[in-house]
């Protein structure tokens, strides 16, 4: 008899042990579960969630409430830019239109009167309506930049091949200031969205050019990283003060010195912009020669974005 | 709360940092098979020896009992059992001796009566087997299955008859009876003696008391096993005793008991300390070591109790790998060994019987090893906890050269002495675990020594060979010939041969100077009669009463010198072999009882002039009666030692009782066996040869050796572990140190040096912090274990010798390890130091 | 939102006859999302800011506020737990645990928050620091510049909110170390990580948004690069 009771007392110790573990672990896995789900939130956003009777599915939906609220403020304040944004653009576009008629009777006006004094206005407005033009175009650039559409999908890419076509699209503009490019260009593969960091290199071979004196030359090469592909672009012009080093990338940003030459400022920015965005970063740094050396940090590996 | 779920990783990271450090592993398991191996048999010994005294009485007597009161009576009986401190007390008679069984004559087969209580709580439990009942009709009896045996009863049956004849035990009663007796139950037990139980009925016929001299016997069971002397006392007190009555006890067991017990604990001590300290320190150095590692994980987010758990964890997995190890080992040694050890410790113990090792003895060993483990890492994890992280950001390891005070000199001994006590506790360390080494060291020397059969030998007995003439109490024959003796001095291996001779005197007048002694001796219970009747009747007729008998005993020089160490005041040579001076011996009393300084006048019966009283002055008294130059004493009469030129002018040819001879070297084989040539054919004398007391104390002697070297060794054999551990791991923190004095154009052998002369700075401090204690504690082993009452003696020899061992440890190791880390150039140690 | 900010923080040691004054009185306030370099020569004390805004050290006064909770008034353990879910350390000399392969090394952070390791994250982190085919190699078998990579996905794996870093570079050559540096930048950016690093490389620095010098435990200068 005592010896039945004792045994049913253990079986029932032993079973309140099992049920006490056995709701421990529950609650771990719950706890588990739920932290996994915040730390995808914090990197990634709420995710799919399940609807069903669970408590976890009920937190999971506040979770993604709480996510979704935040993410509509931050949306009706980008929607608010936006339209702004977009007037601009629009304003811009509409008084490009006309800008270019004028530009074009300027030239046909040019034509015909070659001399005298009224040549003298017609090349005044010319050039007026240049600079009209010029500035529309950074407008757009920048407002380009601003509303985020750098759309940027990086692909395994040479990065001698980037380097050729930036180059290539300053060609021009350095042959009128009888500018050569040496290039020195390797094998090496990068992830980059080519169309964009094409843009990206030759806003810096552009600017290289812009700040070169004539008869000069730039250096453009590529060299590997065990993480980073560099493309270089070496000039021997005015060069850029160490203290404004870090702030030619921001916006509108022009240094004292070349207050007499046209732009923005936006260049470097947009820049800047299209390289992190692959997942690189650009370093200035002053050319022991004379002038400035721009460096282009583009990724070996995969970045996902997110 | 439910915690976050992290003990897994915890353990992950434990367990490769414990795959981290293989060799530190390996020493520390190592330690701990010593460590455990140790405790476990410490507390076996222990638990054995515990077990052995609880069954002495048991095996020796067949009974259990405590204490027993002679010859009891009634009232007597009732007023023990009514005592609080007695568990139960049974009666035992002892009422006749079966003399014959069918022709075979029996060798003391006596027979016994014992009450209820006797019988069922004391008797029984003491036998080993039993069949059958207790006699109740008068015929029955109930035999020993030895008695049996030795009746040529091989298979007996209950009921079978046995027809013996026996005598009563009742005083004047000299007839021989003859019974048949019926066999009622047989039994075994450990006595192996012969012994039978008879029925109340019988033992009412035989007219046997319990209260007759000797028979009777109340068997006491105490409720507390271990009584005082105090206690026996005031239970004698209670009880009133009559005539010769006595309470017969063992209260020295208790000390003997708390004295084993002390020298347990003292040597489980010793063992937990050396195993702390080698632990300790291993685990010490290794954590020092990683300080770094560890600050990294605190960096990287373990709590310090965290950091506390990979360290316990270590230790864990020493404990798991090395407890059972040891606890194996220490199982098959202690099955073996223990009895042996046992009987070394105390010969009068029986342990022949079987002593087995209660399983839980390595239970609680196992438990005590595992307390040390953690223990000792008790203070490593600490550290490992509460590591700054900081210490993580450090870009050199061993941060404590940057701590360092500028030295004093830059001499090489100012360099080694600083570097000595640069980590003041590892010094600590150190200088404990050689301590205690070298104090177990000088135990054991001691022990050892104490135990030499040479050395107990030479503190016993100065000569090399006895030689007794046995005839002397029967019939007194001259056998040592002038002619012999001078044929013994012509050996070669001789170096010299004295004569003891012995003669009878008497003494008229001896109450003044002997009355003192002879009082005492009345007193104990060895001497029946009554001293006043007995003086009276000397008194009258000092001729006629044995109180006026005294030894007389010549010797010569030597044996003089030798017989002075044991007198109570020295005694003038000069005098003595003038004649002037005497020594007296006695037995069985302590003090001089008032002789010294006292004259006794003798006569001697077989002198020239039997009539001629002569006086002599007891000049010194051997009062412990420790040594007796003569053979055979006269009963307890005294004996008057004189110089042999008195005895040969007061006797025309004493008896040679005795031929004392010393060989030219002691040992001497060849010169003992021409010795006993001489003596062919002579069966009338017997030998006392300290070569053959020699080889029977070789056993023990080497018992001692064995027992004291292996604990001495393990204690060593940790302290120099650590040492070599703490020393390759001060030589390793110090390689960058040791690469720029290089680059700087110190010499390797400069280096060396300077790590030589540390070592000898370890082992001189060691060994001076360990002197005293080793030498308190090396008397405290002699007064506690000399059981051949040698003079106390140190072993100066072995521990100079240990001590040369220590210093050579000391001193060759550092060399060893620098040589054997640093093959490497100046650059390459250069740049170790900086990873 | 300044996420690290410390108050006359002041650090003294007592070396007996001299006290050292570590840091002097620094204030100093890091926005979140900010790449702040620290340059000083070596006893600067810019070492010695850096152990109190991990809460590796305690100063002697003043406040080190990390994500608006003053971390030099906590408890040490309590200190511990803070510091692995929200601070990430990349050290000179790595501090890689050298008994350990790459990924377990990477993982611990988390798993000694009790957490199962997000094993997509981990992986994107290792894929981004080129380590993927490195992922079981132990400790010694990597150059240099890997295992910086590897203490800097450690670093990131826990998804702490600031990286402190401990002259990340100042044991690599200056081509490892610029890759460092990038993928401590941009991994940094990518994350939203706010990093703190010390150098005395002022190349090195040149990386960072914005510099401060530390000289004799105070600020002397600071903005923008």
């Amino acid at each position: 008899m005592e010896i039945c009771m004792s045994v049913l007392i253990l079986l029932c110790i032993l079973f309140c042990l099992l049920v006490q573990q056995h709701y421990k672990r529950e609650m771990e896995a719950v706890y588990q579960g739920l932290l996994l789900k915040l730390d995808r939130a914090i990197t990634l956003g709420a995710g799919e969630v399940s609807y069903d009777e669970s408590m976890d599915a009920a937190v999971c939906e506040r979770l993604r409430r709480i996510l979704e609220i935040s993410g509509m403020h931050k949306e009706k304040a980008q929607k608010e830019r936006d339209m702004v944004q977009s007037l601009i653009s629009d304003i811009t576009h509409q008084v490009r239109t006309p800008l270019t008629n004028i530009m074009l009777y300027t030239g046909l006006l040019q034509e015909k009167e070659k001399d005298g004094e009224t040549a003298v206005l017609i090349e005044k407005i010319s050039q007026a309506s240049l600079r009209l033009d010029f500035f529309m175009r950074q407008l757009v650039k920048s407002s380009c930049a601003e509303r985020e559409m750098i759309a940027l999908s990086p692909k395994l890419t040479k990065a001698g091949e980037i380097v050729g076509m930036a180059c290539q699209a300053q060609e021009l503009s350095a042959m009128k200031k009888n500018i050569v490019f040496v290039r020195e260009v390797t094998e090496d593969m990068c992830f980059a969205d080519k169309k964009w960091t094409i843009e990206a290199v030759a806003n810096v071979v552009e600017n290289a050019v812009k700040y070169s004196p004539e008869n000069s030359r730039i250096e453009v090469k590529t060299i590997p990283y065990e993480s980073f592909v560099l493309i270089e672009v070496k000039d021997f012009g005015i060069g850029i003060k160490e203290e404004e080093r870090g702030l030619v990338f921001g916006r509108f940003y022009r240094s004292e010195d070349v207050k007499d030459l046209p732009g923005f400022g936006i260049g470097l920015y947009l820049v800047r912009e299209i390289i992190s965005g692959e997942g690189g970063y650009v370093k200035i740094k002053e050319n022991p020669e004379g002038g400035t050396i721009v460096q282009v940090y583009l990724s070996r590996f995969p970045v996902s974005v997110g | 709360m439910i915690q976050v779920k992290n003990n897994q990783v915890v353990r992950e990271v434990a367990l490769i940092t414990y795959r981290g450090n293989r060799k530190r592993n390996v020493l520390s398991v190592f330690a701990l098979v010593l460590t455990t191996f140790m405790i476990t048999t410490v507390i076996a010994l222990g638990v054995s020896y515990w077990d052995t005294i609880q069954k002495r009485q048991l095996r020796m007597e067949g009974m259990d009992y405590d204490v027993e009161l002679t010859e009891p009576r009634e009232n007597q009986v009732e007023l023990v059992r009514d005592m609080e401190e007695v568990k139960y007390a049974g009666l035992s008679v002892k009422c006749a001796i079966v003399e014959e069984y069918q022709g075979k004559m029996l060798d003391k087969a006596r027979l016994y009566w014992v009450d209820d209580i006797c019988f069922e709580k004391q008797v029984m439990p003491a036998l080993e087997h039993c069949e059958g009942k207790y006699p109740e009709k008068e015929d029955e009896i109930m035999l020993s299955l030895h008695l049996l045996k030795a009746m040529g009863i091989e298979k007996p049956q209950i009921g079978m008859s046995l027809p013996l004849s026996y005598f009563t035990l009742k005083t004047n009663d000299e007839k021989e009876y003859a019974k048949e007796f019926t066999l009622c139950g047989f039994y075994s037990d450990y006595t192996g003696k012969n012994r039978g139980y008879v029925s109340k009925a019988f033992f009412e016929t035989t007219g046997v008391k319990q209260t007759d001299f000797t028979q009777g016997a109340l068997k006491i069971k105490l409720k507390d096993k271990l009584y005082t002397a105090k206690e026996m006392d005031e239970m004698s007190r209670a009880l009133k005793f009559h005539s010769k009555q006595i309470l017969i006890g063992n209260p020295e067991f208790i000390e003997e008991f708390l004295r084993m017990t002390g020298i347990l604990a003292g040597m489980l001590v010793m063992i937990f300390a050396s195993g702390y300290l080698f632990i300790f320190n291993t685990m010490y150095i290794s954590i020092s070591k990683d300080i770094r590692y560890y600050g990294q994980l605190k960096t990287m987010g373990m709590t310090s109790r965290q950091l506390k758990k990979i360290v316990y964890t270590q230790a864990f997995i020493h404990s798991v790998l090395g407890i059972p190890a040891g606890l194996l080992l220490a199982g098959i040694v202690t099955k073996q060994g223990i009895p042996k050890v046992l009987s070394l410790i105390n010969p009068v113990l029986d342990v022949s019987n079987g002593v087995t090792v209660w399983p839980g003895v390595f239970f609680i060993a196992g438990l005590f090893a595992l307390a040390t483990s953690f223990i000792s890492v008790g203070t490593p994890a600490k550290i490992a906890g509460d590591c700054s992280p900081v210490e993580a950001m450090r870009h050199f390891a061993g941060g404590i050269a940057g701590k360092r005070r500028p030295r004093e000199g830059t001499s090489l001994y100012s360099m080694a002495f600083s570097n000595m006590f640069r980590d003041k506790k590892q010094a600590v360390v150190i200088f404990l675990s050689f301590v205690t080494g070298i104090c177990v060291f000088c135990m054991m020397n001691e022990y050892i020594l104490i135990n030499d059969g040479k050395f107990i030998l030479e503190g016993t007995s100065a000569w090399d060979m006895e030689i007794v003439n046995q005839t002397i109490l029967e019939e007194e024959r001259q056998i040592f010939t002038e002619d012999m003796i001078s044929e013994i001095s012509a050996l070669p291996g001789v170096k010299s041969v004295e004569k003891v001779s012995t003669a009878l005197a008497k003494v008229p007048k001896g109450e003044e100077v002997f009355g003192e002694y002879f009082k005492e001796l009345y007193g104990t219970r060895y001497a029946p009669g009554n001293y006043e009747e007995d003086m009276e009747k000397y008194r009258e007729n000092p001729e006629g009463s044995f109180l006026g008998d005294a030894g007389f005993v010549a010797i010569g020089e030597e044996e003089f010198l030798e017989l002075n160490k044991h007198v109570n005041q020295k005694v003038d040579e000069e005098e003595f072999f003038q004649g002037k001076a005497a020594v007296a011996t006695k037995i069985l009393t302590e003090g001089d009882d008032g002789m010294t300084g006292k004259t006794v006048d003798f006569y001697l019966p077989q002198g020239k002039n039997p009539k001629e009283v002569y006086s002599i002055t007891i000049a010194g008294v051997d009062t412990e009666g420790s040594y007796n130059p003569a053979y055979f004493t006269r009963g307890e009469a005294p004996s008057i030692i004189v110089s042999e030129n008195l005895a040969k002018k007061l006797i025309q040819e004493p008896y040679v009782e005795k031929l004392k001879v010393k060989y030219e070297k002691s040992y001497d084989k060849e010169t003992e066996k021409e010795v006993k040539e001489i003596f062919h054919g002579e069966n009338r004398v017997s030998f006392d040869s300290k070569i053959e007391n020699y080889e029977e104390m070789r056993e023990s002697e080497s018992q001692a050796k064995v027992l004291g070297y292996t604990l001495g060794g393990i204690v060593g054999l940790l302290s120099i572990c650590n040492y070599l551990n703490m020393m390759a791991a001060s030589v390793l923190n110090r390689s960058k140190e040791f690469g720029i004095l290089e680059s700087i154009g110190m010499t390797t052998g400069q280096i060396k040096k300077v790590l030589r002369i540390e070592g000898v700075g370890y082992g001189l401090i060691s060994i001076l912090l360990a002197l005293p204690f080793g030498l308190i504690l090396s008397y405290l082993v002699f007064t506690n274990a000399n059981m051949y009452r040698t003079s106390c003696a140190l072993p100066w020899g072995s521990n100079l010798l240990l001590f040369a061992g220590v210093m050579a440890v000391c001193v060759l190791v550092p060399g060893a390890v620098y040589g054997r880390m640093y093959k490497s150039s100046v650059v390459e140690q250069l740049r170790e130091g900086d990873i | 939102m300044s996420i690290l900010k410390t108050e006359n923080l002041k650090k003294y040691y007592d070396t007996g006859e001299v006290t050292v004054k570590a840091l002097d009185g620094v204030d100093l306030s890091v926005e979140k999302g900010e790449f702040l370099s620290v340059v000083g020569t070596s006893g600067s004390g810019k070492s010695t800011l850096l152990h109190m805004l991990g809460g590796l050290d305690i100063p002697t006064s003043g406040r080190v506020i990390v994500g608006g909770r003053d971390i030099s008034r906590m408890k040490k353990d309590e200190l511990t737990i803070f510091r692995r879910r929200n601070i990430g350390f990349v050290f000179q000399n790595y501090n890689l645990l050298p008994l350990m392969n790459v990924y377990q090394n990477i993982v611990l952070p988390i798993r000694l928050d009790g957490i199962v390791p997000d094993k997509t994250y981990v992986e994107n982190i290792i894929s981004i620091l080129g380590l993927g085919e490195k992922k079981y190699a132990m400790p010694n078998q990597l150059s240099g510049g890997q295992q910086q990579r590897v203490a800097l996905a450690r670093a990131l794996a826990a998804k702490p909110a600031i990286i402190l870093a401990d002259e990340p570079t100042g044991n690599l050559d200056s081509r490892t170390g610029q890759d460092v540096l990038g993928l401590l930048k941009t991994t940094g950016e990518r994350f939203g990580q706010t990093i703190v690093m010390i150098t005395h490389n002022d190349e090195a620095a040149q990386m960072a948004g914005r510099i401060i010098r530390i000289e004799d435990g105070k600020i002397r200068e600071g903005g923008r690069s």
